[in-house]
């Protein structure tokens, strides 16, 4: 048995794509969190706890979708045996930004929520009753040696991994992630897997 | 097999090892009025503060004018001892690495110095060092080393995080030693917004306690060397515990609470107790978050019902020693579960008296000595739902 | 009064960032915490926030918030009476 790629999204320059394919985009790539919040309702989510997020729990959120509600892939493993391992480099500076600004007259408790960078994985873990290990890194850039090495380790024990980057900052946002878990040799499916590795890992995140 | 053979420490109860030690054996609290941190709240909260300024710990760390930012410091300085406690010389005698976490990473002194950055050029070194990882990236260039770095940042379960990673990376053999743990610094910043959350206790804080009313922010850092059995053999090394078990689940329930029934933490313990080949009456002390508020101590409390059923074994959070120091926490007692082993002694939950109504559970309240410690269970549980807990053994 | 009660349900949608709720959908007598508008203990500081912020009213203790953030209706009653 092996490891196998079995879905990945990207969010980058107003565009959500999944498995390579282009789902919706934006022709204003200046305003990202205008594009989350069209993703949204492009998804027809319905999850109105969606617009106390801050932009790098919507993006996480919207990258994770699609990949956790297919019934081929996301639904097809039990929730406290998906682990979630994500990394960025900014950690959540956009939201820390916005809280110090509201610390000179009236603080905002539901800003502060957000001024770490694993409520992320949080907000993914609610929203889809995941309830398996997490781990959050702080790299200086994607590092897909980290993601390939860590999510190889942690599948010893999990059955699935939704791995990746999200960084946020002023002006882009960069989301990109995947779904991984152990194959067997026989699965006919496999032809449209890709095999994990970090040459695998970075292709996907730079095409 | 993952040996403990080296322990740091520094934080409100002490510099180092010995003076931690002593504070515990003594009862002796480390929280009080807030002296070095520049705040409007200072006369209005105790925190669990290191008694140093920047400028003596830059000097105990025998550095001057190194523009290390107080979490580096910190850091440094819990490292050097459990280096030299490990008795290491050279770091590249082994694959060697640095796992650490923080959350306020260098914002301590980019709080103050951002505003008139432009004016002031000179502060241009501390803006630089804003990112949760610079601290790592500073340590390992001071001590040479060069095989893995990274930092983990999942809120207060960060240091155990830390821990298992290195714990797994020794496992799977891709390194042979690695110093693992945390640091964080009191800061402006998390101060205002751990008040805006209401999670604070003005006074000292009571975790357990039916009257508890939240938490005291502390600051500090920890670190463990891990060295795997090849490595301890070769070097015929002495070896303070074995780091036998570790687990992590999400709560999947809140952003910053815990659930009402504790099922992350309960996860977690599960997974540590597993991972050690351990039925939970194996279990001799829970040194536990016990952070002080309504919400954790009754979902953790919740959780050990669950675990342990009507064996609950002793228990005691060493929060109304230390204060809540946040990303350190796990390291920091990590060490204090280490210490527990070592002299047979459980420490006390200071400040407790009333029992909570709701589960009945009641901590040790009194420094318990002679007790034959062969497990401690220690938890962490962080914002985000992450959940973690390790067990730490006698040799 | 009414007037009171439907400017604060302007003012939570837009402090609880409640995007999809239109004030209209709001009953001034439901109950904002467990069901109604489903608010959590983060939606309770913000309310707290609010009060002060547009009223002036500061809550010290989350607890005593509990019966003053029951509905709309109990919160405009606490603002009337307590407003200087």
């Amino acid at each position: 048995m092996s490891n196998y790629i079995l879905s990945y999204t990207k969010i980058k320059n107003s565009c959500l794509w999944h498995n390579g394919k282009l789902i919706t985009q934006n022709a204003d790539t200046n305003n990202y969190t205008g594009f989350l919040d069209e993703t949204y309702k492009f998804l027809n989510l319905s999850y109105p706890k969606f617009f106390k997020m801050d932009a790098l729990s919507k993006l996480g959120v919207l990258c994770a979708e699609q990949i956790l509600v297919d019934e081929t892939i996301g639904s097809l493993y039990p929730k406290e045996k998906i682990a979630i391992v994500l990394s960025n480099k900014n950690s959540s500076l956009q939201t820390d930004i916005a809280y110090s600004k509201t610390m000179s007259d009236f603080p905002s408790p539901s800003l502060f929520v957000y001024t770490l960078p694993n409520i992320v994985t949080g907000e993914i873990s609610i929203k889809h009753k995941i309830t398996g290990e997490n781990a959050f890194f702080i790299e200086s850039d994607f590092n897909a040696d980290l993601l390939h090495n860590y999510t190889e380790l942690l599948l010893q024990n999990s059955d699935a991994t939704l791995c990746g980057w999200l960084n946020v900052d002023e002006y882009i946002c960069d989301g990109f992630l995947y779904f991984v878990a152990k194959q067997s040799a026989s699965d006919e499916k496999k032809i449209n897997f890709i095999k994990h590795n970090p040459t695998n890992i970075t292709q996907l995140y730079t095409n | 097999m993952v040996f403990v053979t080296g322990i740091g420490i520094i934080s409100a109860i002490g510099k180092n090892v010995s003076e931690t030690l002593s504070s515990l054996l003594e009862g002796r609290t480390g929280i009080g009025k807030i002296n070095h941190l520049q705040t409007i709240h200072k006369n209005n909260y105790v925190v669990g503060e290191v008694n140093h300024s920047l400028q003596e710990l830059e000097s105990l760390a025998g550095l001057k004018n190194s523009n290390y930012n107080r979490t580096t410091l910190l850091s440094l300085l819990a490292t050097r001892e459990a280096l030299t406690s490990a008795g290491i010389k050279n770091v590249s005698t082994y694959r060697t690495g640095f796992i650490s976490a923080s959350s306020v990473g260098g914002m301590c002194h980019t709080e103050l110095l951002y505003k008139d950055f432009l004016e002031h050029k000179s502060h241009k070194n501390f803006i630089d060092t804003h990112y949760t990882g610079v601290h790592a990236t500073d340590v390992v260039k001071h001590f040479g080393i060069i095989d893995y770095v990274t930092t983990i940042s999942t809120a207060c379960s960060s240091a155990a995080n830390a821990i298992m990673l290195g714990a797994r990376l020794i496992n799977n053999n891709i390194l042979d030693r690695v110093v693992v743990g945390g640091t964080d610094a009191l800061c402006k910043f998390t101060f205002n917004g751990f008040n805006t959350l209401m999670i604070l206790d003005k006074e000292w804080c009571k975790p357990f306690d039916d009257n508890r009313k939240g938490l005291n922010l502390g600051e500090g850092a920890a670190y463990l060397v891990l060295e795997s059995e090849r490595v301890v053999k070769a070097e015929n090394k002495k070896t303070i515990a074995i780091l036998s078990g570790y687990g992590n689940a999400n709560d999947a329930y809140h952003q910053t609470a815990s659930s009402p029934d504790g099922q992350g933490a309960y996860a977690a313990i599960q997974k540590a107790l597993a991972i050690a080949n351990l039925s939970p009456n194996k279990i001799d002390y829970v040194n536990t978050h016990g952070t002080g508020t309504a919400n954790n101590d009754l979902s953790e409390a919740t959780a050990m019902k669950n675990i342990f059923k009507k064996n609950i074994p002793p228990f005691s959070s060493t929060k109304a020693f230390t204060g809540h120091t946040l990303a350190a926490a796990a390291s920091i007692e990590a060490v204090i579960a280490i210490l527990s082993i070592q002299h047979k002694t459980i420490f006390p939950n200071l400040n407790c008296i009333t029992p909570m109504q709701d589960t009945k559970l009641f901590p040790v309240t009194s420094l318990q000595k002679n007790i034959e410690i062969n497990h401690v269970l220690s938890n962490s549980f962080g914002f985000g739902g992450n959940c973690s807990s390790l067990i730490f053994s006698k040799n | 009064m009414e007037n009171l009660i439907e400017n604060l349900k302007k003012q939570i949608i837009e402090q609880l960032n409640l995007a999809e709720v239109k004030p209209e959908e709001i009953n001034a007598s439901a109950p904002l915490f467990g069901e109604g508008l489903g608010l959590d203990s983060i939606d309770a500081l913000e309310l707290i926030v609010l009060l002060e912020k547009s009223y002036g009213l500061k809550i010290q203790e989350p607890k005593d918030a509990k019966n003053i953030f029951q509905s709309v209706a109990t919160l405009a009653e606490y603002i009337s009476s307590h407003k200087k």
